[in-house]
């Protein structure tokens, strides 16, 4: 078991839809660095292959970006719950809920798992964070981390 | 004439819709396969450092980053005029390979195995990869596996698994460590397994689809792909090959450089998807393929043992060369299992770990040509710079492009064999769609859109009007 799985996602090219794939990486670059149990995945969306490692981690992060109306609203945790979803899986994408489908029909077992989501405004050609977005994936990233310090995973980060 | 509208084509790279127009008595017609995405890298890369397209153009694709990164870079090579280091191709031969084989286990397991596993006529709420983890795990691990694989050969190499900045002009950026061909060393056992089992769960079933296999792109048409001096399968180097419908050889050697003299091309009002064709047979006679299907029809032999068997009982397809584009689908398998055992013969070489691995130069030219083989076919890169490396003219020929003419013509034999009455039912759309993905195309390569793949069919009567409309 590898313990923890961070799955970000996001096109970097794509303003604030980079900052689940930003908290990934900055995941990646700090306590992910320091610990073989959490593994970090990231991409431009979900992919199904990812299922192959959810079903090795205990518990699991899916990071996406959530446009807001408007509001203030701030970052958000979801638990997750494996979800049948039929047509709603294909060759190149997959919600968190179908993924963690899948892992449990091919692998026998999905882990506990949750969708933090960044607040996020803008969405057009652009490869920087707006500062609602930016503020947001730094948030996310102190969030995931004093979860992983309270002990999920094998062993707390330094 | 009446028309029928399939919009959008589900489980293809991009977006498209077809038309289908009907005569007076209610007959399929003609048939048009439309691609509604534009995407104008040609133009928008004019006034860019050559030296930044390997980056720019990998980005035009998040499946074959690879391909368009190797091609620019070989074109880039051609501008700097040097040689890479030995190292540097046999490491982008390495990436290539592993390329095709995530490419293809994505396209055959994740999107045509619930066609060919589950059948045609299974409704499409079931018709889909989690339908297939359902009915046969073992397979749907096993394609997991195998994309798995292939993306970790690239991120050993490139550094990461999507869009790596890793093949620059004169070389690539870094070498592979030891313990990085150790890893891919420890995998392969475990694909070569899978695909051999993938290969022989295939072929017990291909008697299922005789009526597929009949008619989904079955006509006579010319085959492209480079090929090795010998006619051993080739990616990366060697000379364009074009055969035709009886096997034999049209061009036996084109220099890929020179390929505009060979390949032209037209575009229609109602396709962003360009139209090539070979320039000396014009645009009817000069339809060609290129891809799986094509590379193995070129080619005499795979070089390697496991995939020579496999080729041998391919070619038993067809007379000459292999025509059912439904055969595609088992060229994908063989190219997965040749290219794995290909990769397990260059993990051998002594070259690989060498540290040096790019040469440098300026502008020493104003045009490179720049070609391998994607693993949908035969990919070109043409590139004109000014005395400063930046760039003039951009030329992106696409393997989906080249597939242009051969994809609307199976459109309409599909559509003549299934179309009754004037009606569109779920049988019809799936072929109609699953004939088109026999070509695994990728349409956000070869319209350089954002967007997703959504079909949509459209059928229309002899008046011009639409009488009828499918929407996935």
């Amino acid at each position: 078991m590898t313990g923890v799985a961070v799955a970000g996602y996001g096109s970097t090219l794509r303003g604030d839809d980079a900052a689940g794939y930003r908290v990934a990486r900055a995941i990646a670059e700090g306590c992910a660095s320091e610990r073989a149990d959490v593994r970090v995945l990231v991409g431009v969306q979900p992919l199904p292959e990812w299922a192959a490692e959810l079903a090795e981690a205990d518990v699991a992060y899916f990071v996406d970006a959530a446009p807001t109306a408007g509001g203030a609203a701030g970052v958000e945790v979801v638990e997750l719950t494996p979800t049948p979803v039929g047509g709603m899986l294909d060759g190149h994408a997959a919600s968190p809920a179908a993924l963690l489908d899948l892992a449990r029909a091919l692998y026998g077992r999905a882990p506990r798992a949750f969708l933090v989501t960044v607040p996020a405004e803008l969405f057009g050609f652009a490869d920087d964070l707006s500062a609602l977005a930016a503020a947001g994936v730094g948030e996310a990233v102190r969030l995931i981390e004093e979860r992983l310090r309270a002990g999920e995973g094998s062993r707390p980060c330094a | 004439m009446r028309r029928v509208v399939i919009d959008p084509v589900t489980r293809i790279e991009g977006h498209a819709k077809v038309t289908l127009y009907l005569d007076d008595a209610g007959e399929v017609a003609d048939a048009r396969f439309h691609v509604t995405e534009f995407r104008g890298f040609e133009k928008f890369c004019e006034g860019r450092p050559f030296w930044e397209m390997p980056g720019i153009t990998a980005r035009i694709c998040g499946i074959c980053p690879v391909s368009h990164l190797l091609a620019s870079a070989k074109a880039g090579d051609q501008i700097l005029g040097v040689a890479p280091p030995p190292a540097a191709e046999k490491l982008r031969r390495l990436m290539n390979l592993a390329q095709i084989v995530q490419s293809h286990a994505l396209s055959f397991f994740h999107l045509s195995s619930p066609d060919l596993l589950l059948g045609f006529d299974v409704p499409a709420a079931r018709r889909n990869l989690f339908g297939v983890a359902e009915a046969y795990p073992e397979l749907a691990r096993a394609g997991i596996r195998l994309r798995q694989f292939g993306q970790e050969v690239i991120a050993q190499l490139g550094g990461r698994r999507i869009h790596p900045s890793w093949a620059v002009p004169g070389g690539v950026r870094a070498p592979l460590s030891a313990e990085g061909r150790d890893a891919i060393r420890a995998g392969l056992p475990e694909q070569l397994e899978a695909i051999t089992r993938t290969i022989a769960r295939f072929k017990a079933d291909e008697a299922r689809f005789a009526d597929e296999v009949a008619s989904f792109g079955t006509f006579p048409s010319l085959f492209l792909s480079l090929v090795g001096e010998d006619g051993t399968w080739e990616h990366y180097g060697g000379a364009l090959r074009l055969v035709d419908a009886r096997g034999e050889v049209v061009e036996a050697a084109i220099d890929p450089a020179r390929y505009a003299e060979y390949i032209a091309e037209t575009a229609e009002p109602w396709s962003y998807l360009k139209f090539p064709y070979y320039r000396p047979a014009g645009p009817v006679d000069g339809m060609y393929r290129v891809g799986p299907l094509a590379r193995l029809n070129v080619c005499r032999r795979f070089g390697t043992p496991l995939a020579d068997a496999e080729l041998a009982e391919l070619k038993t397809r067809g007379e000459g060369a292999v025509l059912g584009s439904f055969h595609y689908h088992y060229a994908r398998l063989v190219e997965i299992l040749g290219c794995l055992e290909l990769i397990e013969r260059l993990l051998d070489d002594p070259d690989l770990l060498s540290t040096t691995c790019r040469a440098s130069a300026g502008v020493n030219r104003l045009e490179g040509v720049g070609v391998s083989e994607a693993p949908r076919g035969t990919l070109f890169h043409h590139y004109e710079v000014d005395e400063n490396g930046l760039l003039t003219a951009v030329d992106l020929l696409i393997a989906t492009g080249q597939n242009n003419l051969a994809m609307n013509r199976t459109v309409a034999q599909v559509a003549r064999r299934y179309v009754r009455g004037g009606r569109l039912d779920d049988g019809v759309l799936n072929r109609v769609e699953a004939g088109i993905r026999a070509y695994d195309p990728c349409l956000s390569c070869s319209t350089h859109a954002i967007g997703k793949m959504p079909l949509v069919v459209e059928l229309v009567a002899a008046d011009g009007t639409a009488i009828d409309e499918a929407r996935r």
